[in-house]
């Protein structure tokens, strides 16, 4: 503190140009160059150099030669005060009081422009190739050479920039060329308005300079004090452990792994007191991908490293591989026996924290599981043994209904799952490790895009855990080999069938022309083609809101008039293929049960919608006859349009929100018929009819407020009967083609199949038996009496048209 | 103006650092030694290894060695680490006390030594 004062009175004297400016040439300055020259290499040169040199000058002294000894020795000693102030002084270069020239580190001064005048953009330049610097350019793929002609290349401007850079560091903390870098990127509209321009915002450029402050603390961290030799002498021989557990403890050790912040989170601190407070059986639950291994991992550093507590002190985490245990036993009863050995020597060890990955195959008996709870329960209850079981919530519920005992027993810590920010800190700790095992470089976006994609794709799991899932596997398609968002967008793609990137030209080419496309498919429905396309084109264009479905609609109107017709031309034109859609009667589902049927998570029924949307999440979901289901499924669609979500009937959700919801429904069949026979136009009844729905009681207000859209069909007239009879010959000649056979009907004969084929209740209906019964059994004659051949184009006119 | 930076330091900061210098490596070599570990388990038995006591004399007997046995073993093994470890933290001790005073003389001991290399 009086030093602190003492730069405080200092700055006084000196003024607040002293504090913020910088010297290029100043003692500091010069000792920053001076350490940058010499560098961990010529420092081990130079220890080299002293020791031999110390050597070789006693060898001398003792055979005689004094003059050279003495000057050698001289030379020796010099390198040895030299190497000393190196490593003792100039390699630190500890902040020197509160002004900026006296807190910038050994690379901001080391590589500052001896000459000239020093400018925001000579700053820049000079830093450009510093690691500080690329980690900011590369992260945030940054064009160096556009920023440094956005930088102030005025000397005026320079002050406020450092100003900004020290603020950024602890009061008397060391700056750095980060600090630098990011208060040159922050506080320069230019450039602002270039990144936000690349979808970069000013807390991105934060998140990046706390992600370097980490990286540069951990590199500076001392080495933690595990012990010593005698530290395990105390403790028991523990070969069976040896044999079947993993000491995390040692390999931690032994890798100098680091665990960051999580050894200080509330988590390894809750569990650290349960191991000590209660019995010492300690239960971890988290969903799969909260990080229940890494909080191990990170007790067992802490322990390590720490240990305050004298019944923690030292203690070696060991965790214990099922499989390998389970596989090992070859005879009845002797996987308990190698059981109760390992829990015998933990035990008698005393420095050992037993630890249960997927503790279930440890608790329940089956394939490849064991039930060892008789055997814990006594080890538990004794307080011998101190052991941490790491379960999901439902896992822990089987235990409680299978043995409440031993339940009771355990002492719960409960990880929660972290906040979005923590969890972009933890993909950031991540990305380091995965780009040195990958040799790749992986961009920030990535990170955000990973833990928003996985938050939407993966609700299965857990973060962080899910988070780190679809970081890693979008490491298999990198973009120009570094990982950006890109290719977190396209594994996603890969493994989930949904569309992310953006859209190509033939893409935008089928959006915006999809309406022509649907109805090379289908005739007529304008209306209801343009609001599915509309749908479909806001979604793919980001305008749409991405927590709700892609669009939901309740398609009514009489049978036969196109409405699964749509949803199908939709499917195969847009979704690729006919079978992207996913079709449910929902006449089958008019019992309050039948609820489960739909929402199974696959353990009764594999072909559940939710089971279904799960393998296909990019789809059509068409809902046939809604009007049918019981008002409990109807409760059920309420959630599913208005969150976009649904869980199933173990609690994990499943996404609709890649998905166009189109329910059909007959309900008011008759009256559309007799306002369309009337003449009038659609547009003209629309609202009185949906009120009249309502009014009748045939559907809830709630619902139908919650579809994007709903579309009236119109029975279809003797002439789009004509256009349908069109495209059905079109699918015949698509069958015929395989034979080389293509057949076309005079208009008289396709007048006369929609005369024999029209009924007015059925609409299209009958059509495809009409021309199965006028067209394809005719073809099929002359087929087979060879009077049409391979290369044959057949004309049927009025007169071939004969039905049944 | 470097060299002048170096004496500057030599007798300001780097007195005091050779003086924590000093004391880090003693601290580190009585940690290495895990002293106060051995200390508090100086009679303990090795590794744990005990017999309990089996049904009558003999056994009682036999147990009464094998721990006997356990425990001298025990005590040999940290007998002779904190013999090691007090040869160690005294050399250690020595050396960084040397270090510390030497300090100041160090670099007329480099003039000292190019003189005499002249002289003679």
């Amino acid at each position: 503190m009086g030093v602190y004062t003492c730069w405080r009175y200092r700055a006084f004297l000196i003024g607040g140009d002293y504090m913020n400016s910088i010297n290029s040439n100043s003692l500091r300055a010069r000792k920053a160059r001076l350490a940058r020259h010499v560098g961990s290499r010529g420092y081990t040169i130079l220890r080299v150099l002293y020791w031999l040199g110390f050597g070789v000058t006693l060898t001398l002294l003792v055979s005689g030669g004094a003059t050279i000894a003495y000057l050698l020795g001289a030379i020796t000693l010099s390198v040895w005060m030299f190497a000393t102030w190196y490593k003792r002084d100039l390699a630190i270069l500890k902040p020197n009081g509160p002004a900026i020239n006296e807190r910038l580190s050994i690379d901001a001064l080391a590589l500052l422009p001896k000459h000239g005048s020093l400018t925001p953009r000579r700053l820049w330049q000079a830093y450009l190739d510093n690691w500080q610097s690329r980690f900011f350019t590369n992260r945030l793929l940054l064009p160096s050479d556009v920023i440094a002609e956005l930088i102030s290349d005025e000397e005026t401007n320079l002050p406020a920039y450092l100003e900004k850079a020290s603020a950024q560091a602890s009061p008397t903390g060391t700056i750095e060329v980060g600090h630098i870098i990011s208060a040159l990127l922050r506080n320069t509209k230019a450039i602002s308005d270039l990144c936000s321009r690349l979808n970069i915002s000013d807390s991105d450029i934060e998140s990046i300079q706390l992600w370097l402050d980490r990286i540069i603390e951990a590199q500076r961290a001392e080495k933690p004090y595990f012990g010593g030799i005698g530290r395990d002498w105390a403790s028991g021989f523990t070969p069976t452990l040896q044999m079947f557990g993993v000491n995390i403890s040692q390999a931690i050790q032994r890798h100098n792994a680091h665990f960051g912040a999580l050894t200080t989170s509330p988590g390894v601190h809750a569990l650290r007191s349960a191991l000590t407070k209660g019995n010492g059986t300690v239960a971890l639950i988290g969903g799969e991908g909260a990080g229940k291994t890494s909080h191990v991992y990170a007790l067992a550093q802490s322990l390590l490293a720490e240990a305050h507590d004298p019944k923690l002190r030292h203690k070696q985490i060991i965790g214990l591989d099922a499989s390998a245990i389970i596989s090992s036993a070859q005879r009845q009863g002797e996987l308990e026996h190698i059981v109760d050995t390992l829990l015998q020597e933990a035990s008698h060890a005393g420095n050992i924290v037993l630890f249960l990955d997927n503790a279930d195959l440890f608790l329940r008996d089956g394939n490849g599981t064991f039930d060892a709870t008789h055997l814990l329960l006594p080890a538990a209850q004794s307080k011998s043994l101190q052991l941490v079981l790491a379960m999901t919530p439902r896992n822990l519920q089987e235990l409680k209904a299978r043995s409440p005992s031993f339940a009771s027993s355990l002492t719960s810590v409960v990880i929660q799952e972290p906040e979005p920010k923590k969890v972009l800190e933890i993909l950031q700790d991540t990305a380091i490790k995965l780009e040195h095992q990958q040799q790749t470089l992986i961009t920030y976006r990535a990170l955000t895009e990973a833990r928003t994609l996985s938050e939407r794709y993966m609700q299965d799991l857990t973060e962080p855990g899910r988070s780190i899932r679809v970081l890693e596997q979008a490491l298999a398609y990198p973009d120009d080999g570094i990982i950006t968002d890109r290719s977190v967008q396209q594994s996603i793609e890969e493994t989930q069938g949904v569309k992310l990137t953006s859209v190509t030209e033939a893409e935008s080419d089928t959006l915006i022309n999809l309406e022509a496309k649907i109805h090379e498919r289908m005739v007529n429905q304008t209306r209801a083609v343009e609001v599915v396309s509309n749908a479909l084109r806001r979604s793919r264009a980001g305008v749409a809101n991405p927590n709700r479905p892609m669009g939901s609609f309740l398609f009514l109107g009489p049978t036969g008039v196109g409405k699964t017709e749509l949803a199908k031309a939709l499917s195969a034109v847009y979704f690729g293929d006919e079978k992207q859609m996913i079709r449910l009667d929902m006449s089958e589902y008019q019992q309050a049960e039948d609820v489960h049927r739909l929402l199974s998570d696959g353990t009764t029924d594999s072909n559940s919608l939710i089971m279904s949307v799960r393998s296909q999440p990019y789809s059509v979901i068409l809902l046939d006859e809604i009007e049918k289901a019981h008002t409990n499924i109807l409760n059920l669609l309420l959630q599913l349009l208005d969150e976009g979500q649904l869980s199933d009937s173990s609690g994990k959700s499943a996404s609709f929100r890649d998905c166009i919801i189109i329910t059909t429904s007959n309900a008011g069949a008759q009256s559309i018929r007799s306002q369309v026979e009337q003449g009038k136009p659609l547009e003209e009844f629309e609202k009185p009819f949906i009120d009249e729905l309502i009014n009748s009681g045939q559907f809830k207000p709630e619902l139908l407020n919650r579809y994007d859209e709903i579309v009236l069909f119109r029975p279809l007239n003797e002439t789009e009967l004509e256009q349908v009879v069109g495209l059905m010959i079109g699918d015949v000649n698509q069958t015929l083609s395989q034979q080389n056979i293509s057949v076309a009907l005079t208009p008289e004969a396709t007048k006369k199949v929609v005369h024999l084929g029209y009924d007015p209740r059925l609409g299209a209906r009958p059509m495809r038996r009409m021309i199965q019964q006028t067209i394809e059994d005719t073809i099929a004659k002359l087929i087979l009496k060879k009077e049409v051949n391979p290369g044959d184009h057949v004309t049927l006119d009025e007169d071939d048209i004969t039905a049944r | 103006m470097i060299a002048l930076s170096l004496f500057q330091w030599w007798y300001g900061a780097g007195w005091k650092s050779a003086i924590r210098h000093g004391e880090k490596r003693i601290f580190d070599a009585y940690r290495l030694f895990s002293v106060p570990i051995i200390l508090r388990t100086l009679f303990s038995p090795w590794r744990r290894v005990t017999t309990n006591p089996g049904p009558g004399v003999d056994g009682i007997l036999r147990a009464v060695i094998d721990n006997t046995v356990s425990r001298l073993v025990g005590f040999l093994a940290r007998f002779i680490v904190l013999v090691t470890s007090a040869f160690v933290i005294s050399v250690a001790s020595i050396v960084s006390l040397l270090e510390i005073v030497l300090w100041v003389f160090i670099p007329a001991g480099v003039i000292g030594l190019f003189l005499l290399a002249v002289i003679t």
